[in-house]
């Protein structure tokens, strides 16, 4: 891309992520290139099952069994510091890296952060089942009922060395700066004392209480009513500000990405298919599957045009059988038979930042 | 016994009302210690009043908590309720083919029974919904079971149209729900739903498990359905572009009582209620260059347990005084057809969307 500026922190290349599953095999991520840049938030949108869960666990190295990174590449930027001044910059492989080695250890949580939906099974790690949630609480010694406080300093002591004097102060520090009232009271509580707005809340101050580069939000707000999503989103965009972070916000609210993204990457069937500055995107879409969701959600406030919503017909192609050609001709209004079904579109350049996987845009 | 409903003069609109609900209250009891005394009540629906009219889309709408589906439960009787009244314009129960208004509170079992038909509800989640081991055929067809209508083998046809009508094919009769994706599985409960032929659906936040591309299929098919049909709709939603875009009349409730009642239209563009214009300045809209002057609310949904004195919004209400904090307000008519519950609501100028 033609950016000079901005400093890429992760690009992924060419990514696979492929499940070996009795009844065949699922191709989770197809064949995904993006960039995430320093201090900058990289949307990605899609429905469920497209792939964009697997992309954030990828660049964790945290693909649960039986998915594996099949092709592709995760570079990432690594700086690091060495007593404040001194810098050394470093580029780390992550698909390379043993998932259980020291290395991604320090990444995971230290210097790429994460928070999840669910906030409240992501602070309970009482339930063994919780699968994808206990293996990164695992890596932090945390034991299962613990109170929050701890939690936090459980984070700071494993990637600082700090006293737990120190990591107490650090964690009410980070309560209060995400917004919790009382905080020196609130780090004794258990995680059912707290309402879901707090919750979630707690997983961002444990997220950034080692000042990753990089936060990746899945779905963070999903599970919150909009009172207290905007509450959290307003802290977002605050913290992200004051501490220079990545973000990659995954969500299929296209609400709440137009307020949070500078750029965008939707996805369909583990394809990106589209990938633009956030304006560009919801002003002059390319792909006709984002024209058709941005078409398909009901607007606030815009009075209804003839009272029907312009829905996708058809449903998301079984992941065993995917159509040939473009995965999504079968649902495309603008198929055009002969072409879209027998040709693979490439990732087209249509403007300045902006990228388009279709055929309509292609020269064939 | 089928009551005769006691004429009360507030909310009776029009004479086409299918329902009205009248002080209806539902208290969840705390119960605590050897004994199970009771220590207090949550109080989920509190005094609720509001009336849908033949025909027509009531969006309930709240945060989690509000009470707004304990409401669309507690008309159909899938809680008793507490106090207060449920008049419905029942046909099946007048004896000279009319219709007659009966409280749903006070029926018999049987006669509650014979209501069912013209009641029915879609549930929000298509998986928990549908019994894993029927069939589509059985699902759909198990309503007319159980009110003696199952015909044998003109209840299949009866079931395929059905199935048609909500976009599902015959050939998905013997198949089961595991079988089916999300949105069909909701199509499957809406067939079942439409089996008798009733006159109100309750839908139970029927398109929050979906798909965005899945959502807006399912929002048209409801709208189709309600014009073939006739039917009226409670929707029970949080999400207010969804409640918007299928309501005539919404009803916004916080912490078990209406804020704020009024058309569509109305309510959207000229809220009275300093919650109504709260909730619709947080909502994302999708316009990157859309720049509000959004109101964050501070603090979080009220316990309905341990409510705050007067007007349960005052602690996060930017426009509270010292009356907030001691009345609770009445829910009154301000403008035709346009009820608000809030102290301030003829001084207020709210902004709207």
């Amino acid at each position: 891309m033609s950016e000079t500026l901005s400093e890429p922190l992760i690009e992924v290349k060419d990514l696979r992520v492929e499940f070996d599953v009795r009844a065949g095999i699922v191709k989770a991520v197809d064949g995904l290139t993006l960039t995430i840049q320093r201090g900058k938030t990289l949307g990605v949108i899609g429905e469920s099952g497209c792939g964009k869960s697997m992309t954030a666990r990828a660049i964790l190295n945290m693909i649960p069994k039986p998915g594996r990174i099949t092709h592709g590449k995760i570079v990432y930027h690594r700086r690091l510091q060495n007593n404040g001044q001194s810098q050394m910059d470093d580029i780390v492989e992550l698909t390379e890296l043993d998932p259980d080695g020291k290395v991604i250890r320090e990444i995971r949580g230290g210097e790429i952060g994460m928070i999840f939906q669910e906030p409240m099974s992501s602070l309970t790690p009482v339930y063994t089942a919780g699968v994808h949630i206990n293996e990164a609480v695992a890596l932090h010694h945390l034991t299962p009922v613990r109170k929050v406080g701890d939690q936090l300093a459980e984070q700071v002591m494993a990637h600082r060395t700090v006293t737990k004097e120190e990591a107490r102060e650090i964690a009410i520090k980070m309560l209060q700066r995400v917004g919790i009232p009382k905080p020196a009271q609130r780090v004794d509580s258990y995680p059912h004392q707290l309402s879901g707005g707090q919750r979630q809340r707690v997983m961002i101050a444990i997220a950034l209480s080692c000042e990753p580069a990089m936060l990746i939000a899945d779905e963070p707000t999903t599970a919150l009513d909009v009172s207290i999503e905007a509450q959290i989103l307003d802290i977002m965009r605050e913290l992200q500000e004051s501490v220079n972070m990545a973000i990659m916000f995954i969500t299929h609210n296209l609400g709440v990405i137009a307020s949070m993204a500078d750029e965008i990457v939707v996805m369909y069937m583990g394809k990106a298919v589209e990938q633009a500055k956030v304006v560009d995107l919801f002003k002059d879409a390319k792909h006709p599957y984002t024209q058709a969701l941005l078409k398909s959600i009901p607007h606030l406030g815009k009075k209804k045009v003839g009272g029907r919503l312009a829905s996708i017909s058809g449903m998301t192609p079984d992941p065993f059988n995917l159509p040939t050609g473009c995965v999504f001709h079968p649902r495309c209004p603008m198929f055009m038979p002969g072409k879209c079904d027998k040709i693979v579109p490439s990732w087209t350049k249509v403007g300045e930042n902006h990228w388009v996987s279709c055929l309509l845009y292609e020269e064939v | 016994m089928a009551a005769e409903p006691q004429m009360q003069p507030a909310q009776t609109k029009s004479d086409n009302n299918l329902l009205e609900v009248k002080g209806l209250k539902k208290y969840f009891p705390i119960q605590k210690g050897l004994l199970r005394r009771t220590v207090g009540n949550v109080k989920a629906v509190d005094d609720v009043n509001f009336y849908v009219r033949e025909g027509e889309t009531l969006g309930l709408v709240g945060e989690s908590g509000c009470g707004k589906s304990t409401a669309g439960r507690t008309i159909i009787r899938l809680y008793e309720a507490t106090a207060g009244q449920v008049l419905f314009n029942s046909r099946a129960l007048a004896s000279n083919g009319g219709n007659k208004m009966v409280n749903l509170l006070e029926l018999s079992p049987e006669d509650m029974k014979t209501v069912r038909k013209e009641i029915s509800m879609v549930f929000q989640d298509p998986i928990n919904s549908l019994n894993p081991r029927m069939t589509v055929s059985d699902i759909v067809a198990e309503p007319l079971t159980i009110h003696g209508l199952n015909l044998g083998p003109e209840t299949e046809a009866i079931v395929i149209r059905l199935l048609e009508r909500v976009g599902l094919r015959p050939d998905h009769l013997r198949r089961y729900p595991h079988e089916f994706s999300g949105g069909q599985r909701q199509r499957i409960g809406i067939a079942r739903a439409l089996s008798l032929n009733p006159r109100l659906v309750i839908c139970d936040e029927p398109v929050s498990a979906l798909d965005v591309s899945i959502q807006a299929q399912t929002l048209n098919l409801l709208q189709d359905l309600q014009q073939d049909f006739n039917l009226s709709y409670i929707f029970v939603a949080h999400d207010l572009s969804v409640v918007q875009h299928i309501s005539d009349r919404i009803a916004v409730m916080y912490v078990g009582k209406i804020a704020e009642m009024a058309s569509a239209e109305e309510l959207y563009s000229h809220p009275l209620h300093p919650y109504t214009e709260a909730l619709l300045s947080s909502v994302p809209v999708a316009d990157p260059l859309y720049k509000s002057d959004r109101i964050v609310m501070q603090g979080d949904v009220a316990d309905p347990s341990n409510p705050p004195s007067g007007c349960y919004f005052h602690p996060r209400c930017r426009y509270a005084q010292e009356v907030c904090k001691l009345k609770t307000p009445e829910f009154r008519e301000l403008k035709p057809d346009h009820f608000v519950a809030c102290h301030r609501a003829e001084e207020l100028t709210l902004e709207g969307i």
